[in-house]
């Protein structure tokens, strides 16, 4: 429908009216003729109004001498007589001309800069740079070099960390991120325990600030309160006491003083690791050994036409390829061709002797093991040991890691 | 019986029994209507009368009638009518 308007009109059509008694057998002569009509509206009794193409036009005057009617064309439409028109009126096509030319050298410049990301530096100091390296207003797009633009601002202003730019149509955006000064970090002067990280027994510990809550040969929790950053007026001796008067600011009684812990706990503690290895593996194969049946099935019937009916190999991979016959408007037949591909399997029997076994098991568990020892612990004892699980065909092996590491976290007092 | 009824009724049944749209088969008229806005005839035989109020349009066994307001024939292809307007009725005449 579209298309054929379209195309009407890159054709030209005219508008027509046809005055004359039988109209009816002008539409049908023009019709068996080929000529394509559309919009047909009747006017009176005698006349109607139609459209047709150029290139019918001419055969419809040869109707109208048949038909004993007349022809008068009321408009003539479409890019022929459009074209037409213009020629007669050149300063109007060079006008538009012109306009599409001035349009795109316009749409080629940058019109517009804008800037966004600019919280405390001034946007005039970032557009002063921009426009010492090459983007201001009226610069046209092709002789703009962005990475450079880029670089100069980003040199020029040392407060920015990022300028990118980025073009949309006329307008250029330049964003930028500032730098932001680290404000003083109260965070690591805040009071703090010194806590567990893991499980472990303390070997040794230095206190540099703090109370410390365990001794050496004490088993700790993870999240244990290692060394303290509450100290309270009982934990001090009286000479610290004295001291501690005359330092500080006066306090309440009771009250304690708050200090963020510091200190050294190395404590002793237990990786495990896990691996198994099969004594009796199968691995599978696919051979070149490939046998294909061909058939179809009709409804829930299946006849195979060439090959074999059931597998002929013992272990075996099976491919079916079936095709169907292309539905027809709403009909589809209940017929199938079907291509059944067994290929062979080789099963492969792979028998590790005990030796190679444990080894093997021993290697996977302490690969576990040591995926969990951090980098700076000090491994002081690895031990293997084998889990017992008779008859199953597998080896289990288990790998415990002695380590000693410092165990202290800190975590802020709240 | 008249030969060309029992012919129809052959190709009827023909039709019926291969699940054939029976237009294909029996060279008749597939007639659209849209609401009472358009008028789709495809496999007709020519226009028999043509004004804003009544249209006839030949097909295969007879006319079909189209009365209405304002109709106009917005496309006319050698196998399809499309008609626009104010339809009221869509008329068999034998």
């Amino acid at each position: 429908m579209f298309f054929s308007q379209l195309w009407s009109y890159l054709l030209g059509y005219v508008l027509i009216a046809v005055r004359g008694q039988n109209l009816e057998r002008f539409i049908n002569m023009a019709l068996s003729r080929g000529i394509f009509l559309w919009d047909v509206t009747r006017w009176d009794d005698t006349m109607i109004m139609m459209k047709v193409r150029t290139s019918g036009f001419r055969s419809l005057r040869y109707i109208a001498r048949r038909v004993r009617c007349r022809v008068y064309i009321q408009g003539k439409f479409g890019l022929p007589f459009f074209l037409h028109r213009l020629e007669r009126r050149k300063m109007l096509a060079a006008g538009a001309l012109l306009f599409a030319a001035t349009l795109y050298a316009l749409s080629s410049f940058i019109w517009f800069v804008e800037i966004t990301g600019a919280d405390k530096i001034e946007p005039e100091k970032v557009l002063r740079a921009a426009a010492k390296y090459g983007l201001t207003v009226g610069v046209s797009k092709w002789q703009l070099n962005k990475s450079a633009v880029e670089k100069g601002i980003e040199d020029a202003l040392p407060e920015l960390t990022f300028v990118g730019i980025e073009i949309h149509g006329t307008k250029a955006t330049i964003e930028v991120v500032e730098k932001v000064v680290p404000g003083d970090r109260d965070e690591v002067k805040r009071p703090a325990h010194l806590v567990a990280a893991k499980e472990g027994v303390v070997k040794e510990i230095l206190v540099m600030v703090g109370i410390s809550k365990v001794a050496e040969g004490d088993t700790v929790r993870k999240g244990q309160i290692l060394i303290s950053g509450i100290i309270k007026d009982e934990d001090l001796n009286p000479e610290e006491q004295m001291a501690e008067q005359r330092n500080q600011k006066p306090r309440a009684p009771g009250e304690p003083i708050l200090v963020r812990a510091r200190g050294v706990v190395r404590a002793r503690v237990w990786y495990q690791g896990y691996g198994e290895a099969v004594l009796d593996s199968f691995e599978e194969k696919l051979t070149a050994n490939r046998v294909a049946s061909i058939g179809f099935r009709v409804g829930s019937k299946k006849v195979i036409v060439s090959g074999p009916r059931e597998a002929p190999f013992r272990f075996y991979r099976k491919d079916i390829d079936s095709r169907r016959l292309p539905e027809w408007r709403n009909i589809s037949l209940p017929v199938e061709l079907f291509t059944i591909t067994y290929t062979r399997i080789d099963r492969i029997h792979r028998h590790l002797g005990y030796e190679q076994a444990v080894l093997l098991a021993s290697q996977r568990a302490m690969g576990t093991a040591q995926a969990r020892i951090p980098q700076e612990a000090k491994v002081m004892s690895r031990r293997l040991e084998r889990v017992e699980a008779p008859g199953s065909g597998v080896i289990r092996m288990k790998m415990i890691v002695e380590t000693v590491e410092d165990i202290a976290k800190v975590q802020p007092l709240k | 019986m008249p030969v060309h009824d029992r012919k129809s009724k052959i190709q009827q049944s023909f039709a019926s029994l291969l699940d054939i749209p029976k237009d294909v088969m029996m060279d008749m008229p597939k007639i659209t209507i849209i609401g009472d806005l358009q008028v789709f005839i495809e496999n007709h035989r020519g226009i028999v009368e043509y004004g804003s109020a009544k249209v006839r349009i030949g097909v295969n066994a007879g006319e079909v009638e189209i009365t209405g307001s304002d109709l106009v024939l917005r496309n006319i292809y050698p196998d399809e009518i499309v008609l626009d307007g104010r339809v009221e009725s869509v008329r068999w005449n034998r």
